[in-house]
């Protein structure tokens, strides 16, 4: 089980980390332009010369980048709402009523209008992502916690005067750590396909940030000129990495939930 | 029944509302300038003081909750405003686009939803064999696949190599809108429609497979089993009853996703429905199109989610005859 | 006497587990007659049903024989020659009407007219073949659940714990139901926690403890102080039964 888990993380590292030790500055190379896939470039030329693969090596790392940066904020800020909710029940009125407020849109056209409020760029894919993703896992942090609350121990510690923060601290967080882990998991491929889409629709990153997004939206002029690989491959990369990511996350998934069904003794 | 749809209803709307507000100052607030996006390159030849009356004309000088009042009301009483980018009424522009992107929709939905619901079924009832095995993975791989990149795999395939479907738009290009068939607008949407049933199928196979599983579990089945039906036959009397209740309840709560896939895939295939509509509003500042398509796309989620909760109501006979579901 | 249901060396257990749930049952159940097998929870006695219908879930595996007149049971036996009495109202679909799941099991040319003669013969109004599952009274649906075993073609019916957390009056009108089944010519296997149950209706008693069965007897056996009874743990059984504790507390004193 434990194999399952750590080949298809351990590929995914060093493709990650490969493109951190490719340093080679992308080159213009204008007579070795629009060239096929051969074996000097390995995913062809585009209409300035430059190795595609270079470019797919570069779009990935900051793709993967961008994905670690907002699963984590989503996952707090999930964390930080759920905690919320069980503060007191007006928060967890207008916790449940903010998950709905953010339900009642399409994903991507709130991530369009919060990059188009934010004017787009860096800042506003982050923020529109992190905004976006955080809904799933408040519901299920929300859920746990209310569950959680009514169990002896905490309701124990309680009467014996521990304050809220004492609480979260010593009972909540040790028992949401590995839900976290889960929906951090579960957020990043997501995150790393709504990027590529609001920078391929032109959104997201700036036309000179070298994002998968913009490789693909670029390469739509070229199609009906027959330069199939500058679209091919750096999609058939990125979706190679999230299946290996899934792999990894699903096969988690399952190492946790064997742990935690020991857990079901005690509650009950 | 009555007053549990109606409360249902109720509710949404109080729920637009907010996102109506909420979106509207958002936009309000962003670094856009209508003006500029209004009057394009001829902004030089605008002075302050012409500019002051645009904004005074445009109501632009009220205080931001005035002029949502006034724009909400005169929404509600069938005026959207008037485009920037097309010069046109905002209602005219969506009126003939929201045909093309129902027709993009609707098919994808119905392709997707027959597909998802046969696919999932058949890995349920083969739980286990390399049936279950394929479909598995195949639902997990459209769940990792960027949407317009498997557009543009189709559109090289279908368009550029093969030339079968046209690369854009809803209908053959130098004729005029009233001579456009039924048929050219459908053709046209063929490839597009592919590519968000292609994406769609996964997640409803998936709740499809998880449910028929559950409905295998009931004592139901058992019994059923005991009494000497299989195969084809106990799924026809009895799963296929059970599961398709919540499968296609499940199926119209996605109804944000695919308005989202339609987006990416209207940009793809330059299909100019709702989704291509509202990415040129953005990217060029169209304030009064841009609002207007927002709203229609969380009242397009608001219409999914309340079919999927009032099906169950309409339908299951344990809620329509006054029971409780267990 | 004929035999119908012979369990023959039958055990059950997980695939990937040394550990047996029912180890080596044995037992013949004769044509119209009823064999109660009396087991706690716990003792394995749910999956014997299961079991002989060859319907155990994908993770456990049964070997030994089940003949149904002399041959190995298949699946083309469940609801023609064996079937299983449902449990409770669970057990019905709950999205179909309740004739229709009746009629399901009729093997005759008019499937139809024989529901509703049978729901007639127990006391139900033919308006009773309209109604969903959830729509019936605890009454209802336990004679419904008898018209299934009474309308199927079935000679062998199993009854799996057919009075589950019953109350005194339904638990006799359940007791009256099967033995109208019995009535209707059909054995019947009875698997019950309920020694009660078990002494009204069966003629032959088995008693299981711990996947395991210790003792076949017949009912009368169970008179007296029980000294008929071959196993200490059946005796125990028979002694705790509460009248029987009334009537050793009244010798006592």
């Amino acid at each position: 089980m434990k194999k399952n888990m750590l080949i298809p993380l351990f590929l995914f590292l060093v493709f990650y980390l490969l493109s951190f030790v490719i340093n080679d500055t992308i080159r213009l190379d204008l007579i070795g332009k629009n060239q096929a896939p051969s074996l000097s470039h390995l995913f062809g030329t585009d209409w300035l010369g430059r190795d595609m693969l270079l470019r797919t090596l570069k779009g990935i790392q900051l793709s993967i980048t961008l994905g670690i940066v907002t699963a984590l904020l989503s996952t707090c800020l999930g964390l930080l709402l759920s905690l919320l909710a069980t503060f007191n029940p007006l928060f967890d009125k207008l916790v449940a009523w903010l998950i709905d407020l953010f339900l009642s849109l399409p994903h991507l056209v709130t991530l369009i209008l919060i990059s188009f409020v934010l004017g787009g760029g860096f800042k506003g894919v982050v923020i529109g992502l992190m905004l976006t993703h955080w809904p799933a896992i408040t519901r299920v942090l929300r859920a746990e916690l209310l569950q959680l609350q009514t169990m002896p121990y905490v309701q124990i510690s309680k009467q014996l005067g521990k304050g809220f923060w004492w609480r979260a601290r010593h009972h909540f967080l040790p028992h949401l750590f590995p839900q976290l882990m889960v929906g951090f998991t579960l957020i990043f491929p997501h995150a790393i396909l709504h990027e590529a889409s609001i920078t391929f629709l032109g959104f997201g990153l700036s036309a000179e940030q070298p994002a998968i997004g913009i490789i693909l939206s670029e390469s739509m002029q070229y199609l009906s000129s027959g330069m199939w690989w500058l679209a091919f491959f750096p999609g058939l990369t990125l979706l190679m990495m999230i299946i290996l990511f899934q792999c990894f996350a699903k096969a988690f998934k399952h190492y946790l939930e064997r742990d935690r069904s020991y857990g079901h003794y005690f509650n009950g | 029944m009555a007053v549990a749809i109606i409360k249902k209803l109720l509710r949404l709307v109080l729920l637009l509302f907010a996102v109506s507000l909420l979106t509207f100052l958002l936009v309000s607030m962003s670094p856009v300038d209508p003006v500029r996006a209004y009057i394009g390159a001829d902004m030089l030849l605008v002075s302050p003081e012409q500019r002051e009356l645009i904004e005074a004309y445009w109501g632009l000088d009220q205080p931001l909750i005035t002029q949502y009042l006034q724009w909400i009301s005169s929404i509600l009483s069938g005026d959207f405003g008037t485009s920037l980018i097309h010069r046109v009424p905002v209602i005219e522009v969506i009126v003939d686009r929201f045909f093309s992107s129902i027709l993009l929709i609707a098919l994808a939905w119905f392709m997707s939803g027959t597909l998802g619901v046969v696919l999932g079924s058949i890995a349920a009832m083969k739980k286990g064999t390399w049936i279950d095995r394929f479909v598995n993975g195949y639902c997990y791989l459209l769940l990792s696949t960027p949407g317009f990149w498997l557009g543009l795999l189709l559109l090289m395939v279908f368009s550029v190599w093969l030339g079968i479907f046209p690369t854009g738009l809803s209908a053959p290009i130098g004729i005029t809108a009233s001579e456009v068939t039924f048929g050219d607008r459908l053709y046209h949407a063929i490839l597009p429609a592919l590519t968000l049933s292609i994406i769609g199928v996964a997640n409803v196979c998936l709740h499809t497979r998880e449910k028929m599983l559950d409905v295998l579990q009931t004592p139901y089945i058992l019994q059923a089993r005991a009494n000497g039906y299989a195969g084809i036959r106990l799924f026809m009397r009895h799963g296929l009853r059970n599961m398709l209740l919540p499968a296609i309840s499940v199926h119209f709560a996605s109804f944000g996703e695919l308005f989202g896939g339609a987006i990416i895939a209207e940009q793809v295939f330059s299909y100019p429905g709702l989704g291509q509509a509202v990415v040129d509003a953005g990217l060029q500042g169209d304030m009064p199109l841009f609002l207007a398509i927002v709203l229609i796309s969380a009242l397009f989620v608001f219409v999914g989610n309340w079919l999927a909760d009032i099906l169950y109501l309409v339908i299951d006979p344990r809620l329509r005859k006054g029971g409780s579901r267990s | 006497m004929d035999t119908i249901l012979t369990v023959n060396q039958l055990s059950v257990f997980h695939q990937n587990a040394e550990h047996y749930l029912l180890e080596d049952i044995h037992f013949s159940l004769y044509r119209g007659q009823v064999l109660a097998l009396v087991g706690a929870s716990g003792s394995g006695k749910s999956l014997l049903a299961q079991s002989i219908l060859q319907l155990l879930p994908d993770n456990l595996r049964q070997n030994g024989d089940v003949l149904y007149s002399d041959r190995q049971v298949n699946e083309h036996d469940r609801g023609r020659n064996i079937v299983l009495i449902p449990q409770s109202v669970e057990a019905l679909d709950p999205l179909m009407k309740v004739g229709k799941q009746i009629e399901g099991l009729i093997q005759a040319e008019n499937p139809h007219q024989v529901m509703l003669d049978l729901l007639a013969q127990l006391g139900l109004n033919a308006d009773i073949a309209t109604r969903y599952p959830f729509q019936l009274s605890g009454g209802q649906a336990r004679r419904v659940l008898a018209t299934i075993a009474l309308g199927s073609p079935a000679n062998v019916v199993i009854a799996d714990e057919p009075t589950p957390g019953l109350d005194e009056e339904a638990k006799y009108e359940m007791i009256a139901l099967l033995k109208e089944v019995q009535q209707a010519g059909k054995a019947i296997l009875l698997i019950t926690h309920d020694f009660d149950v078990a002494l009204q209706l069966a003629d032959q008693v088995a008693v299981l403890d711990q996947g395991e069965i210790i003792e076949v007897t017949d009912v009368h056996h169970f008179s007296g102080d029980g000294e008929k009874l071959v196993h200490p743990l059946t005796k125990a059984l028979w002694q705790s039964l509460p009248q029987n504790l009334f009537i050793k507390y009244a010798e006592k004193t």
